[in-house]
């Protein structure tokens, strides 16, 4: 399956992806209207990293792992693996109890702003194609095949 | 602090209706423009450290930012103007010399406008560039006076070294240091991928880079940075720089806050101290001293690599390139009045020095009557803009051009004119690694092959419509100009016809 | 091959997935004596006081089971397991009469008990007396609730709060009664407990703590009041006993297999006969942090132990099931409460950092010898998971590139790691371990 993959040497710290997140997974889908009228979480998120030297920046987002914690640790079963290997997670079924945040090893998973859901990437499937991706100014993000390791 | 009388040059206008308060432009903006306010939950815009680089309009997702010249209205007069009062307040307050970047914004006539070029109509056939071979490689380096060759036809005549550019186009020098490592890096790419050649500038050449050798000119400088033997060998030509178009008769400083480790390995100085290069070579008073010069670095590189030598375009610009030619030189670069820099004073970027057109004109005309035009060839620098320039430089007699600026533009610079704070935001003329991070190299490098390329197609074009089918065929065929609001000293200077005659 | 999965809980529905996926022809049966299809076990407070609808509360759907070509035989209780003919025995509800069953591997995932302690004049039969594990009781104490109930509940530990929480908005009053002197002792320390207790006394439940029930009057079969050790008489006609669960090992040990705390089982999650694996909270495991044998009732932990044992049943064993340790996520009227490994900080050597948080917020992490072994958090989850895989996998607090006791880092996220262990952790969620 195709992931997303940060490149945190060209990742610029602009934090568009997290707008475009937003607006993919927004109702109106119009940007404007997603983030003034509708209040939502950004399921990408752009990561600091301060060293001696620099300030880089590193955006982070659900790996879908081969193994996903989160599935096994959800109690509704609102979160799931579908067909494809994208985890994902059911909002009508989700009741934000946070057993997902608590064993994401990742920290890829965010508590919605509403309080009601949880949030996380979806490789924006249902938008269909993945705007974090289209919308990075520097190409640091892409959505790239993954290199499956040799199973353990 | 007493009151600096300054009022800021541009406005940012932001449209609260569309702005969303993502902070892209806050994240975004080197200069600390933009503020948020988490009290107000509002983003405001310090106009003041504005310096209008479109950083932020142009990843504003909301398209919310407008960046205008500020509208304080100055009593109008033609002599004090806005810009000759803020020039003063600046210096009242600093008392230091006024520096500039890029090129003079001043209406110096652009000749490249005054000039027209010719098609064929009915008498010759033009030539359609897509059907037809149309050559646009050239050779950079002295020309013999005769070729000899044997009775099989083949040619006996040794060749002095030639550089081989598959466009008449070059990256001029821009050192690593003034621009970013990933600015060089994608100009090192764009050379190799289109066979042409990319110019160190003074700043040496960092490791990394030997690897795009074959499409290196290596630049020599007054502050020598970075020069040693492998250095000198490492390119396919060497540049002296004598002088620059937007700083004739003046040296460089490159701060010592630009000079980060990587820099200072490259330019093999101390970090953070300034690199100063002096007005002249200290070892350059004459002539002759240039052909000193010249031949030590020729015996260098064992008489393998064509010997660059530029000039700023001054007043006397035939004659000395006459000398230059003389002392042994393969190639004359001339750099005009609208060339561009990192840095520069602005009473010499904006006063000092002649037009390329002319000097380009003059220069090649005298060595043409003095018998020696085919011992250089001539590299014009400065100001070129676009295709049409070129082949007009072509046609007053120059062998290929250098773009520097246009590059620039093409990597992302919006000539906000402020490379010497070093806080470029396109990731140009900064060593900051978090706006150089900005200029992807992989990116980049393609925006400038589809630059070239795109030109290099209209140069076949326009080459075609004038039933011309080969760069080399254009070079110095004025006929092909024809002025057009130009006066009879002009005409005479660039030895063209009026439109119409 | 015949599968078959005695349980339909966590453990059981991701071991019927995890054979399915491995093995797409042989029959999965799974068997129970619930009387849903699984559910959430979790949600059957969530159900209680309407956060979820009823048929919200199942883990899959309908089509699931067709889709996958799983087996449910509902209702129906397992017996007796005979481990030499390789078959179950087994009784339906509806039907009142014993079945058999035939295996080639068996799973045993049939979860744990509520302990129903002995108390003077309390009858477990009385209609007012309940426990609250399964839906079947959830459904039951919804229907037996009225505006005016008293309810009281034995047992301040996970259950009893949240059927606290469930019933607080339905009933005029809910007391909740815990031998200890602190509310979720296992889970919370002092300080944590305090914060919890307090914001549920604010909505309108009550605490009796370091008292128990020494004896309940009745009259007709019911209980009217609660005694305490204190000497307080609490009137009472809903009583909900939620001190606790025990293992389920009848089954297991009249089978002849191995029990102990739990159902002795190998890393392969292998009883002690080899066509029999066992999974989930009747299994006795290894606490990654004390090194202890301990029985852990754990959602995260029966459902991966369960993937495990599935894949080890279908593919011969290769998939191990190491240690674990406890961890919690639960809410309280909208206060969210994340807790893992060693909460008690009283322990010898245990170093407690509170972290600088926001008023109605609480974040202390528990250090011991460079390694975190613990944390609570109050109304704030940042970083959660990644304190979790740090308890996990014993990562030395040394090696990462950020102090993470120090405030100032506390919006560093995944980048706590360095850059080559970041690289490392990326590309082993590609593996499959």
């Amino acid at each position: 399956m195709k992931k997303i993959y940060a490149l945190e040497e060209r990742c610029l710290g602009c934090r568009l992806c997290e707008v475009y997140c937003k607006t993919a997974h927004s109702k109106s889908k119009n940007i404007i209207k997603a983030h003034k009228e509708e209040d939502i979480e950004s399921a990408i998120f752009i990561e600091e990293i301060i060293s001696e030297k620099q300030i880089s920046y590193f955006a982070l987002q659900c790996r879908h792992c081969a193994d996903p914690q989160c599935v096994k640790a959800c109690i509704s079963g609102a979160m799931y693996k579908d067909d494809d290997g994208i985890v994902k997670n059911d909002k009508k079924k989700c009741v934000s109890c946070l057993s997902c945040i608590l064993v994401c090893p990742f920290g890829a998973i965010k508590l919605g702003k509403d309080g009601k859901t949880v949030s996380k990437c979806d490789l924006c499937v249902d938008y269909g194609k993945s705007l974090c991706v289209e919308k990075c100014p520097n190409n640091a993000i892409e959505l790239l095949e993954e290199h499956y390791k040799k199973e353990i | 602090m007493s009151l600096d009388f300054n009022v800021p040059s541009f406005e940012v206008i932001r449209n609260e209706k569309k702005c969303i308060q993502c902070k892209v432009c806050i994240h975004q903006c080197s200069n600390m423009v933009h503020v948020y306010d988490e009290e107000d939950a509002v983003v405001y815009s310090n106009n003041n450290k504005c310096v209008n680089c479109h950083r932020c309009v142009t990843l504003c997702p909301t398209e919310a930012l407008l960046i205008r010249e500020y509208p304080l209205e100055f009593r109008k007069n033609t002599n004090w103007t806005r810009q000759a009062i803020k020039e003063i307040y600046k210096q009242a307050q600093s008392g230091g010399v006024l520096l500039s970047s890029m090129g003079t914004p001043k209406t110096f006539p652009i000749y490249w406008d005054k000039l027209l070029l010719n098609a064929s109509q009915v008498t010759n056939p033009s030539i359609d560039p897509l059907r037809e071979p149309m050559e646009t490689k050239i050779f950079i380096g002295r020309k013999p006076n005769k070729l000899d060759f044997d009775n099989e036809g083949k040619l006996v005549t040794v060749m002095p070294p030639q550089v081989e550019l598959n466009v008449p186009i070059m990256f001029s020098a821009m050192s690593y240091g003034s621009i970013s490592k990933n600015a060089h890096e994608a100009l090192a790419r764009a050379a190799t991928e289109l066979g042409t050649c990319y110019n160190t500038g003074e700043g040496g050449l960092n490791k990394a880079f030997y690897k795009y050798g074959k499409n290196t000119i290596v630049q020599v400088a007054s502050g020598r940075f970075g020069v040693h033997k492998e250095y000198l060998n490492a390119g396919v030509a060497i540049e002296i720089k004598i002088g620059q178009g937007a700083k004739p008769g003046i040296g460089g400083h490159l701060p010592g806050k630009k000079v980060g480790e990587d820099v200072s390995a490259t330019r093999m100085i101390p970090i953070g101290s300034d690199a100063i290069s002096p007005a002249p070579h200290h070892d350059i008073y004459s002539i002759e001293d240039l052909r000193q010069l010249i031949f030590s670095l020729k015996e260098t590189t064992r008489y393998s690599k064509p010997i660059f030598v530029k000039i700023a375009a001054v007043h006397n610009a035939a004659a000395i390139a006459s000398g230059i030619a003389r002392a042994g030189a393969d190639a004359i670069v001339i750099d005009g009045l609208r060339g561009g820099t990192g840095a520069a004073p602005t009473r010499i970027r904006d006063n000092v020095g002649i037009p390329i057109e002319l000097a380009l004109a003059s220069i090649d005309q005298r060595l043409n009557e003095e018998g020696i035009r085919n011992s250089v060839s001539l590299i014009v620098a400065g100001s070129i803009r676009n295709s049409s320039d070129i082949v007009k430089a072509i046609a007053l007699g120059a062998d290929a051009v250098y773009i520097g600026s246009a590059a620039l533009i093409a990597l992302g610079c919006h000539m906000c004119h402020s490379c010497s704070t070093g806080k470029c935001n396109w990731g140009i003329a900064t060593q900051e690694p978090f706006l150089v991070k900005r200029l992807n190299p992989e990116i980049m490098y393609k925006r400038l092959v589809n630059l070239i390329t795109a030109w290099n197609h209209e140069i076949q074009e326009m080459l075609g419509g004038m039933g011309i089918n080969a760069v080399d065929s254009l070079r110095g065929n004025r006929l092909m100009l024809r002025g057009i609001g130009l006066n009879a000293k002009e005409l005479q200077i660039l030895g063209v016809k009026h439109a119409g005659e | 091959m015949r599968y078959l999965i005695v349980g339909n809980s966590a453990a059981g529905i991701n071991a019927a997935s995890e054979i399915r996926t491995k093995d797409s022809v042989s029959s999965i049966t799974m068997i129970s004596k619930d009387t849903f299809n699984t559910y959430g076990r979790p949600l059957i407070s969530y159900y209680l006081n309407n956060k979820i609808k009823p048929e919200d509360i199942y883990y899959h759907n309908k089509d699931f089971y067709i889709k996958h070509d799983i087996k449910v035989l509902l209702n129906s209780e397992v017996k007796e397991i005979d481990i030499k003919r390789k078959k179950i025995l087994f009784c339906t509800k509806t039907k009142h009469n014993n079945d058999i069953l035939v295996y080639d591997k068996l799973l045993i995932a049939i979860g744990s008990n509520p302990i129903l302690p002995s108390i003077a004049g309390l009858d477990y039969n009385y209609t007012n007396v309940f426990t609250f594990l399964s839906y079947e009781d959830s459904i039951k104490l919804k229907s037996s609730i009225t505006r005016t109930s008293k309810v009281v509940i034995l047992g301040a530990g996970l259950i009893g709060l949240k059927v606290a929480e469930g019933l607080a908005e339905q009933v005029k009053n809910v007391t909740v009664i815990d031998l200890s002197d602190r509310i979720m002792s296992s889970n919370l320390d002092q300080a944590s407990a305090n914060i919890i207790q307090k914001h549920m006394e604010n909505h309108n439940i009550k605490f009796q703590l370091k008292s128990s029930i020494t004896n309940v009057n009745n009259t007709h079969n019911l209980v009217t009041e609660v005694i305490l050790s204190t000497g307080d008489i609490i009137a009472c006609d809903i009583l909900i006993i939620a001190i606790g669960v025990l293992p389920n090992l009848n089954l297991a040990y009249k089978a002849g297999l191995k029990v102990n705390k739990g159902i002795i089982v190998n890393e392969y999650l292998q009883t002690s006969n080899e066509d029999i694996y066992a999974a989930g909270d009747c299994v006795e495991s290894v606490d990654l942090l004390s090194n202890k044998k301990s029985v852990f009732a754990l959602w995260t932990s029966a459902a991966n132990q369960g993937k495990i044992a599935g894949e080890n049943m279908s593919q011969g064993n290769h998939s191990k099931f190491l240690s674990e340790f406890a961890m919690n996520a639960i809410s309280f009227f909208g206060m969210h409460i994340l807790s893992a490994g060693v909460v008690n900080t009283n322990l010898q050597n245990i170093q407690s950092v509170t972290m600088k948080c926001q008023s109605n917020q609480l974040c202390r992490l528990n250090i011991l010898n460079n390694n975190l072994v613990g944390f609570i958090m109050i109304n704030e989850n940042k970083r959660a998971g990644i304190y979790t895989a740090l308890i996990r996998n014993k990562t030395q607090l040394s090696s990462l590139a950020y102090d993470i006791t120090n405030h100032q880092n506390s919006n560093v996220g995944f980048n706590v790691y360095s850059t080559t262990e970041r690289k490392r952790l990326l590309d082993l969620a590609n593996i499959k371990i």
